[in-house]
């Protein structure tokens, strides 16, 4: 359950960042997770709420904006949809690819109110 | 009831003769301005990486370890999977060249940690409580206690788990995945994080292939699927066999780590 550590790892920064502005509280924060990055979204909703406990993100809501796996074909140039880090080159059936796109964790924006 | 606004707040009325009848407390917001208190929205853009401060602590190990032209190897693996016996096996013959360091990192007890020292390698226990992985602070407050001779081998013992080390740079020069006979050739496809995140893969247990239905192509091909740059060894840490690969391989990258220093 790495989740655990993901969901503290953005209370503590989203922490600092509210620091600087006075926040009563956060409301929600937006998540860009990609397809790919080996984050089960299902267990970080499950970790949400225990993370924040006791912090400004006390009751906030964690959105996601989910980022769509994509690889380049190292063999053919190609690029393509990958869904599964196992996923060959539609192409050429190559397996020399390259993710491109897909393995984002990214804290986007918060809601603060204060 | 408020006059302003008109909410039914009566029980909230600060009964105070300093007070207009309609300055009270509520905790709703309104869009209109009036003499209450009220809550301001804003959204901050932020646009940081979640595993920010576990990847510059890594790259501050990385570069520490760089300096002092050590060699560090974080070991992954499924409970089990053989990581502490093939270390008892290889440290003796590694030592004989260089000094050796380990990082063992458990949930709890120091069992291994007991277990690593009697070879001679000077040896921190890190357990981690509640968490299923090693993250780069514990490595940075291990290699401080561990004071680390410069020209070294430094070997991280990850906390028994397939899936969440895959996710935390610990500063490692490079990371072995290590997978035994007895899991299955379906671990690649079913743990790719992993696999994608390692160098190295050592297929241990070896000595178990003719009693089990283990497909070692499979296996293979399976991983190189998800990491083509992947390097395999194929070991037995009961009978050693095949662990003279890998201590060459360790004491090979090192000496061409060293070849690699230019000297004024």
């Amino acid at each position: 359950m790495h989740e655990l550590s993901i969901a503290q790892n953005i209370v503590e920064l989203v922490t600092e960042e509210v620091a600087k502005k006075n926040a009563l509280k956060v409301s929600s924060v937006l998540l860009e997770v990609g397809e790919l990055a080996g984050i089960e979204l299902d267990a970080l909703d499950f970790a949400w709420e225990p993370a924040t406990q006791n912090t400004l993100l006390d009751h906030s809501e964690l959105k996601i904006e989910p980022v769509k796996g994509k690889a380049h074909c190292r063999s053919c140039h190609h690029d393509f949809n990958m869904t599964d880090l196992f996923d060959i080159c539609p192409f050429c059936q190559s397996f020399d690819n390259e993710i491109v796109e897909g393995k984002e964790l990214k804290i986007k924006s918060i809601d603060i109110e204060y | 009831m408020c006059a302003t606004c008109g909410c039914d707040h009566d029980e909230m009325v600060i009964k105070d003769s300093h007070f207009d009848e309609d300055e009270h407390l509520h905790d709703h917001q309104h869009d209109h301005t009036h003499g209450h208190d009220h809550h301001h929205h804003e959204t901050v853009e932020m646009e940081k990486d979640v595993l920010l401060k576990n990847n510059l602590i890594a790259e501050r190990n990385r570069g520490y370890l760089e300096a002092k032209n050590i060699l560090a190897f974080n070991l992954v693996s499924s409970p089990g999977a053989g990581k502490t016996s093939i270390l008892e096996k290889i440290i003796p013959d590694l030592l004989k060249k260089f000094p050796v360091y380990v990082i063992e990192g458990d949930q709890q007890t120091t069992f291994d940690a007991a277990r690593i020292e009697k070879t001679g390698a000077k040896t921190v226990q890190v357990n981690t409580g509640k968490g299923c992985h090693l993250e780069a602070e514990m490595v940075n407050q291990a290699i401080k206690r561990l004071r680390l001779a410069n020209n070294s081998i430094l070997l991280i013992e990850n906390v028994g788990n397939l899936v969440c080390p895959a996710l935390f740079d610990l500063g490692e020069t490079k990371r072995i995945v290590i997978y035994s006979v007895p899991e299955g050739d379906d671990k690649p496809l079913k743990y790719p994080h992993i696999f994608e995140s390692s160098d190295l893969c050592v297929i241990n247990k070896i000595d178990l292939l003719p009693y089990l239905d283990f497909n070692i192509r499979k296996a293979k091909d399976d991983a190189l699927r998800i990491n083509h740059h992947l390097e395999f060894f194929e070991t037995s840490a009961r009978d050693g066999s095949g662990l003279e690969f890998v201590t060459n391989y360790f004491l090979h990258e090192l000496e061409a780590f060293q070849k690699e220093i230019v000297i004024d």
